[in-house]
């Protein structure tokens, strides 16, 4: 029901006072009564409900709804079925499935709240018995019996009585709590209840630094955001939810070691060295899942074009990749629930503790503007005269060097944004993002052959299946030849972009 | 947008509760409908349990659309909405024929309604005046309920010559026998006669029953509240017709 206004209500006592006094006025009418149960579904990260939608399944009903008047978007029945894991789970074409892949993407839908909806339609009614306005009058609690915590009546006048709306408004009004449009949506009165922050996870936070703020604490601050999202993405990681997990992991570890490199100067050499050496470990122990995992991730476009005749093939080696994934993971889990990680972040979180001390670090004075300004224009400068050396016939090793400049001088940006204007840095890091995408792509290419290369130099060829497997393999490697040489080519253009104009005229005013 | 107008020259021969219970099933299949009740009598209103929402002025409802769209109200019916009738309605023949466009300015003033609506349904007053010819120039279907007897007979014959007169077409006029009681010959006799004209007459016919005399009690169609008596079927079968000739 589409409602003008929403009244919420403390407690039972309240609405039967209510009732009561509107009673003096008009004839209330009980209509129909139901009661569901109302499963919410969002990524780990709440993509959804960040973008104002909910996924819910009620009544064998899969439907996302917008949050702000709960109005459904796209819907499809869904009886007897486990709750889908990923959008892709639903039938291809389907108009949920879309938005669910373009909203969440690769992340998996998680059971996020269970309510329990009781809901019951009322009539108001004149004195010559004619219905004036609609309430649905609802109560909404946490699946397991808890009391509802929220108890609302939305109202609709209907159209040609707006003056007794208003009138049961303001009588309404008296016990309750009024609110215009539809109201508060139950998930997000759910959240508040619980006192779940669904904003709370953001790795790419803004750190907030102002520029006379002493640089070890900015670094500290840096290494604390860090471990905060190592540890938030530990147990989807274990449980194997879906692959960002793992990601977002690896993104902080690498974020952190950027940071002890960055801020070198400000921390102890000897301490700052053995941290790294920790951080770098914990990074190798994920690095052949996350390698299978862009394999598999990618299958798509790595064997896209490729001639059907390779399709046994194909299939037989994402077939091993996927076994090979799985022991990996294993050995992953296992190295994670040993005592290397806790060890590991205790020795994270005694520097953190330690950072908060000047005299921990040898250069307490230092102001974060300065280390910020001197890394980032040391590093553009850097990227500019390594850049300008390569062309499309260059060797993959100078790429790959560039590529790593790219990366920290990101990191740096993201770091240290709060320092200079947003819309200038925005403006910087939307070109480096571009150029970083190309060099991505052509180390991505690079491992991917390497990878195969050493599959294909491990096989045993006596096996049908390996034949198929190997000819699949060298179909795929000279794919993957072709990309890099085209993106290569492409190469000189995308960095001529970002070696001139705005874009090192921003550079060298910022971070002089 | 379609509109049915239900008239008759002669009053009492079911032309409102044919309005309601046909506005009712057409809504309820899903159209928007509109039921305007230009009888001044009101009876239409009454069994919605209507009253106007302000005071209708005539000149103003004629001359804008937005204006005749503030008079609307919602029924208790999803889909079904009523402008309610006013005794100030009676001055329609009159401020029709101020105006300018006075044979057509019903039909302008309708075409302004076309986003709303699928349907408007208008319950005429009894009367072969300005406001009737502005119907017959604007409606897709004029429907006549007839109750089979001579006068009745009579009246609608009337009426159709003078359309045929005023050069009207007069393809778009069905007839229904309404308050037709098998009890009698002479109505059985009038209705196998007249039936024969399947040009002009549809097969439904509505019977003479307490049921439709009950909406005056009831204040909502019948339809609502009593829906498988022989009436109710009978308006069921007359508006499939009406829904095939719309």
């Amino acid at each position: 029901m589409k409602a003008d206004t929403c009244i919420l209500f403390d407690s039972e006592a309240a609405e039967t006072v209510c009732l009561e006094g509107l009673g003096r006025y008009f004839r209330l009418e009980p209509g129909k009564a139901a009661q569901s149960r109302h499963a919410y579904f969002d990524t780990f990260d709440w993509r959804l409900f960040a973008a104002g939608y909910s996924l819910e399944l009620a009544a064998g009903e899969l439907r996302l709804c917008s949050l702000l008047d709960d109005r459904v978007q796209a819907a499809l029945a869904w009886k007897g079925r486990k709750p889908p894991a990923f959008a892709t789970e639903i039938d291809a074409g389907e108009p949920l499935r879309e938005a669910l892949e373009e909203l969440c993407g690769i992340r998996a839908l998680m059971k996020q709240a269970e309510l329990v909806v009781r809901s019951r339609e009322l009539a108001v009614r004149d004195a010559e018995g004619k219905t004036v306005a609609r309430v649905m009058m609802g109560s909404y609690a946490f699946h397991g019996g808890s009391a509802p915590f929220l108890r609302e009546w939305r109202v609709r006048p209907l159209r040609g009585y707006a003056a007794e709306g208003r009138f049961f408004r303001e009588q309404a009004g008296r016990t309750g709590t009024l609110r215009a449009g539809e109201g508060v949506h139950p998930l997000a009165m759910a959240l508040r209840e619980r006192r779940i922050d669904p904003f709370r996870y953001a790795p790419n936070r803004d750190l907030g630094f102002s520029p006379e703020l002493p640089a070890y604490l900015a670094a500290r601050s840096v290494l604390e955001h860090a471990l905060e999202v190592v540890e938030a993405n530990e147990p989807g990681l274990l449980a194997d939810t879906d692959t960002e997990f793992l990601h977002h992991y690896r993104v902080a570890l690498r974020q952190a070691k950027s940071a002890l490199g960055l801020f070198s100067e400000v921390l102890p050499p000897d301490e700052t060295n053995a941290l790294k050496e920790t951080i770098s470990r914990l990074a190798r122990a994920s690095n052949a899942v996350r390698d299978l995992d862009v394999f598999l991730l990618k299958r798509g476009s790595i064997t896209a074009r490729l001639p059907g005749a390779f399709n046994p093939g194909v299939d037989t080696f994402f077939r091993r990749l996927k076994t090979e994934r799985r022991r990996e993971f294993k050995k992953l889990c296992a190295f994670l629930n040993s005592e290397a990680l806790p060890a590991a972040k205790l020795q994270w979180r005694t520097f953190s503790t330690r950072l908060a001390n000047p005299d921990f670090s040898p250069a307490p004075g230092l102001p974060v503007y300065a280390v910020a300004c001197e890394n980032i224009s040391r590093r553009y400068g850097r990227i500019l005269k390594r850049g300008a050396k390569l062309g499309p016939g260059s060797a993959e090793e100078p790429f790959h060097a560039l590529r790593i400049d790219f990366k920290k001088l990101r990191y740096n940006l993201e770091f240290f944004r709060s320092l200079f204007p947003g819309r200038d840095i925005r403006f910087f890091i939307r070109h480096l993002r571009q150029m970083q995408g190309l060099l991505g792509d052509l180390n991505d290419i690079k491992v991917q052959r390497d990878f195969l290369a050493a599959r294909l130099a491990r096989l045993d060829l006596k096996t049908r299946d390996s034949a198929n497997v190997a000819a699949a393999l060298g179909g795929i490697i000279a794919r993957l030849e072709e990309s890099s040489l085209r993106l290569r080519e492409g190469f000189p253009v995308a960095f001529k972009d970002l070696s001139s104009g705005r874009v090192r005229a921003i550079a060298e005013r910022l971070f002089r | 947008m379609k509109i049915l107008t239900l008239y008759h020259l002669k009053g009492g021969v079911g032309k409102t509760a044919a309005a309601v219970n046909l506005s009712y099933l057409a809504a309820a299949e899903g159209r928007r409908v509109l039921l305007c009740d230009l009888d001044p009598q009101g009876s239409a209103t009454y069994y919605f349990r209507m009253r106007p929402a302000r005071p209708v002025k005539v000149g103003k409802l004629l001359k804008s659309a937005k204006f005749a769209e503030k008079l609307v109200r919602e029924s208790d019916y999803e889909n079904l909405f009523l402008m309610p009738s006013d005794l100030a309605l009676r001055q329609l023949d009159s401020k029709l024929d101020a105006g300018k466009h006075s044979r057509t300015r019903l039909k302008r003033l309708f075409a302004g309604l076309e986003d709303e609506y699928d349907l408007v349904v208008v319950d005429a007053p009894p009367a072969i005046t300005l406001l009737a010819e502005n119907l017959f120039r604007a409606s897709d279907l004029l429907l006549l309920p007839v109750i089979p007897t001579v006068l009745a007979h009579q009246a609608m014959l009337k009426v159709i010559a003078f359309m045929d007169d005023e050069g009207l077409d007069t393809s778009r006029v069905r007839a229904f026998f309404s308050l037709a009681d098998r009890r009698k010959k002479l109505h059985r006799d009038f209705m196998k006669e007249l039936g024969r004209d399947r040009e002009r007459f549809l097969s439904a016919a509505i019977p003479y029953a307490s049921a439709v005399e009950n909406m005056g009690l009831e204040r909502r169609p019948l339809l609502d509240y009593d829906r498988r008596s022989p009436a109710a079927k009978a308006y069921r079968a007359l508006w499939a017709e009406c829904a095939t000739v719309l």
